[in-house]
């Protein structure tokens, strides 16, 4: 199992190849670290209506994390 | 006069066989354009899964009726398993089924529940359990009605089953009906074929159907449980149509999984079996019988748990904070032949090493498929644990510092139903060694259902799982008859001599 989360500062849907994973953030503003196989993955946020995300999407190789360490993944809603 | 009469015989014939000779396959329909929110897929058919019930999943393996008896026996005593909710409600664990995944003879009773579910216990047992069906699959073998429509290439012993189980048993439904079903109602049914050419399990879901721009909706669901229970040899490959007019893009996963370089082994086969729908020489595919990549029903659901490439995966579902107790049961209705080749020195025959060559790679697989199941689990509460430890130790040695959040949120339970756990040897044997058939004396049936239900309240593993779902919960005592062990196994004595024999 591989663990990642994503960065950015605004409250957004993760979307991991093209599925919904829920928001990126807890109601306290927490990062929520997500699951997914290894492997090559597209990942990006569903930013607030009118906002769009920068960059749209991001292709990472998720591997060797563990829930303690996940990856971060950057994204900025602008 | 004799030689018209002849004449006309044989031109009779000629035109009977030409007529029936071009007896083919029900083709499966066109889809013109993929819908994710249409078709008969886990997202359409079910309410998206809460915290507040387990989520429970069944795999029904293979075994004929051997199999679909001991399944109906799991359905029995889930149907007796009460809980306290959180709320202070009385629930059923029944209620619970999210998904059943099952293969060949297990495939009858999943597909029975999902269609009829609620007349399937006064009902199945009689319509399939108690039923010579092997008995009637032969009638229509030596119907020389049946000779003629043999006779086309395009329609085989298979197709003659699935007409056969159409009628007698899941009465002309299709897919659309369980499509017409209000959402929730029953749980999501994913019944598991293998595809020959590329030796991969095929479920009849539309996810899978996409690939192949296929629409699920018109096909027979005695068609996906032929497909299932499909054993070679017996029959011939059942046939589906692989449309090539462009009916949409294939999922994301399947193109990143291609990448050979930064993908594990098992996603690269994956993403090549499923875009190999799409290569322009695959125009047909053929099926077997599920049990040959799987017979326990359990790759797909394990693919669900620990990817978000499966089209149902619920590894998405503990990403949206919606799964807080899974329950995966599976009903194992495999046999351990006895054997004593060893004891001689000359080979076993050529039977004997069919026997093995057929079901020892399929035993093999099951083994693996249990042990993959039960170690992920395993993998998942150890992880679970170690951020708690670090948090822990964060609190008293660094108090300042942040908490690490805990991703793992889900309390896990895997319990398998295997005639290895009965403890009574004489009985343990005696079901070890059942055959696989589709008709069985109804005691044999009885004492399966019996089994079955004797084997979960007994399973450590569930009791444990229903203890942290409800700590008052306790286990039925299930007492199996007998006497009904006696009529089945044999008097106590007799079967001591046969066993060592």
């Amino acid at each position: 199992m591989e663990f990642f989360v994503c960065l950015c500062p605004a409250t957004c849907n993760v979307i991991l190849d093209g599925n919904d994973q829920g928001p990126n953030k807890d109601s306290s503003g927490k990062l929520r670290t997500k699951q997914c196989n290894a492997g090559r993955h597209i990942i990006a946020l569903q930013c607030p209506a009118g906002k769009t995300c920068s960059p749209p999407q991001v292709t990472k190789v998720i591997k060797n994390t563990d829930p303690i360490s996940p990856m971060e993944v950057a994204f900025q809603c602008i | 006069m004799h030689i018209a009469i002849r004449g006309l015989r044989l031109l009779c014939g000629g035109v009977a066989l030409i007529f029936y000779g071009c007896a083919h396959y029900p083709d499966n329909p066109r889809l013109s354009t993929i819908s994710t929110t249409t078709g008969y897929r886990y997202s359409v058919v079910r309410q998206q899964p809460t915290n507040n019930k387990p989520f429970v999943l069944l795999a029904f393996s293979g075994g004929g009726t051997r199999a679909a008896a001991f399944s109906f026996g799991l359905m029995e005593e889930l149907r007796q398993v009460e809980y306290t909710a959180k709320d202070g409600a009385k629930r059923r664990l029944l209620d619970d089924v999210e998904i059943i995944s099952s293969v060949s003879g297990g495939s009858f009773t999943s597909a029975y529940y999902a269609l009829f579910s609620e007349r399937f216990f006064n009902d199945f047992p009689d319509r399939f359990l108690y039923r010579n069906i092997q008995g009637g699959l032969l009638w229509r073998m030596f119907n020389p009605y049946n000779w003629f429509r043999l006779a086309s290439a395009d329609f085989s012993r298979i197709d003659m089953a699935d007409e056969y189980y159409s009628k007698t048993v899941f009465e002309g439904k299709t897919f659309a009906d369980l499509l017409a079903k209000p959402k929730g109602s029953v749980p999501f049914l994913v019944l598991n074929a293998t595809d020959v050419s590329i030796a991969h399990r095929f479920e009849f879901t539309q996810d899978q159907f996409d690939l192949l721009c296929s629409d699920l909706s018109g096909v027979s669901v005695s068609r996906a449980v032929a497909a299932s229970s499909n054993f070679p040899v017996a029959f011939a490959p059942l046939t589906l149509d692989i449309y090539k007019e462009t009916c949409g893009p294939l999922p994301q996963w399947i193109g990143l999984g291609l990448d050979r370089v930064n993908n594990p082994k098992r996603r690269v086969a994956e993403a090549t079996d499923a875009q190999s729908y799409r290569e322009p020489d695959r125009l047909y595919a053929h099926l077997l019988d599920g049990g040959l990549s799987d017979n326990l029903g359990l790759r797909g659901p394990f693919q669900a748990v620990t990817t978000t490439d499966s089209p149902w995966s619920i590894l998405r579902y503990a990403n949206l904070d919606k799964l807080g107790r899974l329950m995966v049961i599976a009903a194992n209705a495999k046999t351990t032949k006895q054997r004593s080749w060893d004891e001689k020195s000359s080979p076993p025959g050529i039977r004997s090493v069919l026997d093995v060559a057929l079901n020892g790679p399929m035993d093999d697989v099951s083994f693996d498929s249990i042990e993959m199941t039960d170690g992920h689990f395993d993998q998942m509460r150890q992880l679970a644990r170690t951020v708690d430890s670090c948090n822990k130790r964060l609190g008293q040695y660094c108090p300042s510092a942040l908490q690490i959040s805990n991703p793992i949120r889900t309390d896990f339970t895997f319990s398998e139903l295997s005639f290895d756990d009965i403890p009574d040897p004489r009985l343990r044997r005696c079901l070890q060694e059942l055959p696989t058939s589709f008709s069985l004396p109804a005691k044999t049936v009885n004492l399966l259902r019996m089994a079955a239900g004797y084997l979960l309240m007994n399973s450590g593993d569930f009791v444990e799982g229903m203890k942290r779902l409800d700590p008052g919960w306790l286990p039925r005592q299930v007492i199996i008859d007998g006497k009904l062990v006696d009529d089945v196994c044999g008097p106590v004595a007799l079967s001591a001599s046969i066993s060592s024999q």
